[in-house]
């Protein structure tokens, strides 16, 4: 039997080489596909138009032209102002949202109160609703509050959000039973519990959140779209929509207002790749 | 799992004490989602059956006009004939790519976990940065792949200006796009089929690959469904991509549901009433066919 295996393997090996050196080929032609466009937009960001509109074009950049073309892009975008909105968008929903949504989770996952279950699936059926079908409506009632083209506007509509919740909850649930009943043995009031024993405890829960919630915002499109049209107000993304949305043709600007939007969420996902990974791959796909 | 105070009558003040709390604890939340989704999801059959514009006190009943409206509308008919073309080569190809790569990537070595890092890299791209990226690529004049495909032997390479073509184009971006989601999706998937049941089948004689449709396959079902149904409603949602690359051009070819749903309502037209009802077409469309989809799946793990 142990012989008959050996065999076997012998002979399979060097089929098996090929198997390999044809997965492995299929892999690479994926990422080559994945990262060339990408990196030579970045590229891009450094070259002149001259270089941009030589035949045949150059995928590597001759000489340093960011410092002209990001002068370029400021005159013709105030790129800091968009960024700041950017910024205050991601941050102002990031950091309420952790805060709101973990609380909730915890309640679901740590205490008994009456119509707990109930409560918690009309929650989740939040996020069936597709984002189109209350456009609309949402649109009117931030019209209404005379939220359109503030802060305000923008961000509290977004801060509540059931996936967060869902996401916080599984964790809390995973801590040991009797944490609670120690502390409150301490004399620690309830809201201290959470604060200081529970939310420590689920660190990485709340690093995912943080992550994934700054990149959802500084990536979202639609409602800014809606309830951010006005110049000043505008993000990254609906910003440079508008802007080089019709006008690639002025290819330093596009090139470089590119590069540099997409640079702050990549910084992210280099050094917090694991985060970004997890939360996709255990929670499915938002949006 | 909180089982720690499961006792369902009341246990006097303390207990009392702690279901206030809860209730406070979870008001902030709860507000907020009332406020700002449930309302909202109400409201937009209010808003469905209105004449109206931003401005709430010109409303004006029409009962179901727009939804009879919609149906007459060559316009979004043919948004919804692009929206279907677009889900049914989307969906497929997604699949097939996300099954098969994440079958090679299953093994935890350090070059896979490169290859998934790569992979997944897009996702931290805003559409725009995508749309703007692949305008680039694809340009007629300075596009890298435009040179590319002429060095290949192609001529008259103007994909994204094409009617013919510009709707695969907005497939092949998406599927650029996302496919490392759904990969690494299936390989956790993947990782989670118990090796007794591979160790099983290697008794029993079966090849890689008879194993691969025998033992994975089966094992990645549930996750599987998930993604499927999760991708086709995203791909009937589909708006980002086509916004920031073709405009929903050229020549209307590429112009999805929400893309002309967003144009009705807030593009110089701001017929919000009109734009709710096609919405709401949407949205019990995506509802028959989770359900359909929800159905079949309790069929095939029932076997």
């Amino acid at each position: 039997m142990s012989e008959k295996v050996i065999v076997n393997t012998k002979k399979i090996s060097g089929k098996k080489l090929v198997l390999r050196i044809i997965v492995v080929a299929i892999l690479l032609i994926f990422a080559f596909l994945l990262l060339t466009p990408l990196i030579w937009m970045m590229l891009g960001a450094f070259k002149s138009d001259a270089e941009v509109l030589s035949y045949p074009p150059k995928f590597f950049p001759v000489a340093n032209h960011f410092a002209d073309n990001w002068k370029h892009v400021q005159s013709t975008i105030d790129m800091w102002k968009l960024i700041l909105n950017t910024s205050i968008y991601a941050i102002g929903t990031t950091i309420p949202a952790m805060f709101v949504n973990s609380l909730a989770a915890y309640a679901f996952a740590r205490f008994n109160f009456r119509g707990k279950n109930v409560i918690f699936i009309l929650f989740l059926a939040t996020m069936m609703i597709p984002f189109q079908v209350i456009m609309v409506p949402l649109y009117l009632e931030v019209y209404s509050l005379h939220w359109l083209n503030t802060y305000w506007g923008l961000i509290i509509p977004k801060i509540a959000s059931a996936y967060w919740i869902f996401l916080c909850r599984a964790n809390f649930e995973q801590l040991p039973k009797d944490l609670e009943e120690a502390a409150r043995i301490d004399g620690m009031g309830e809201f201290g519990i959470y604060l200081h024993i529970m939310i420590p405890l689920i660190k990485p829960a709340m690093v995912t959140v943080f992550l994934l919630s700054i990149n959802n915002c500084w990536n979202d499109l639609l409602w800014p779209l809606i309830v951010a049209s006005k110049t000043n107000m505008r993000t990254l993304s609906n910003g440079l929509a508008m802007f080089i949305g019709d006008r690639t043709d002025d290819y330093s600007l596009a090139f470089t207002a590119a590069a540099v939007s997409m640079i702050p969420m990549l910084i992210l996902y280099l050094f917090f790749q694991k985060y970004f990974v997890a939360g996709q791959a255990t929670s499915g796909i938002k949006g | 799992m909180a089982a720690a105070r499961s006792s369902s009558r009341p246990r006097g003040k303390f207990q009392k004490k702690l279901e206030r709390t809860a209730y406070l604890f979870i008001a902030p939340a709860a507000i907020l989602l009332i406020i700002f989704n449930i309302i909202p999801l109400i409201a937009s059959f209010w808003v469905s059956t209105q004449n109206m514009g931003v401005d709430l006190s010109q409303a004006k009943f029409v009962g179901f006009d727009n939804f009879i409206r919609a149906f007459s509308d060559r316009r979004f008919l043919q948004s919804i004939q692009i929206s279907l073309k677009y889900t049914a080569i989307e969906v497929p190809l997604q699949m097939i790519i996300g099954v098969l790569l994440s079958a090679m990537l299953s093994k935890n070595t350090q070059f896979n976990k490169t290859i998934r890092g790569i992979y997944f890299l897009p996702v931290v791209c805003s559409a725009v940065v995508v749309g703007v990226t692949w305008q680039l690529v694809l340009h007629s004049n300075i596009g890298i792949f435009t040179y590319w495909l002429k060095c290949l032997g192609f001529t008259n390479v103007n994909l994204l200006n094409d009617p013919g073509s510009a709707l695969y184009v907005v497939v092949f971006v998406a599927i650029w796009k996302t496919f490392g989601i759904s990969t690494i999706i299936l390989v956790s998937a993947i990782q989670n089929v118990p090796d007794s049941l591979y160790e099983a089948s290697a008794i029993d004689g079966a090849g890689k690959i008879a194993q691969f449709f025998h033992v994975t396959l089966p094992g990645i079902m549930p996750s599987f469904w998930f993604l499927l149904m999760t991708r086709l409603i995203g791909s009937l949602q589909m708006f980002d991509i086509v916004y920031t690359l073709t405009g929903g051009g050229p020549s209307r070819s590429t112009t999805t549901i929400v893309v002309y749903i967003y144009d009705t309502a807030f593009n110089s037209m701001n017929k919000m009433g009109y734009a709710t009802a096609m919405s709401e077409i949407l949205f019990a469309f995506i509802m028959v066919i989770t359900i359909i989809l929800y159905y079949i799946m309790g069929k095939t793990s029932d076997d």
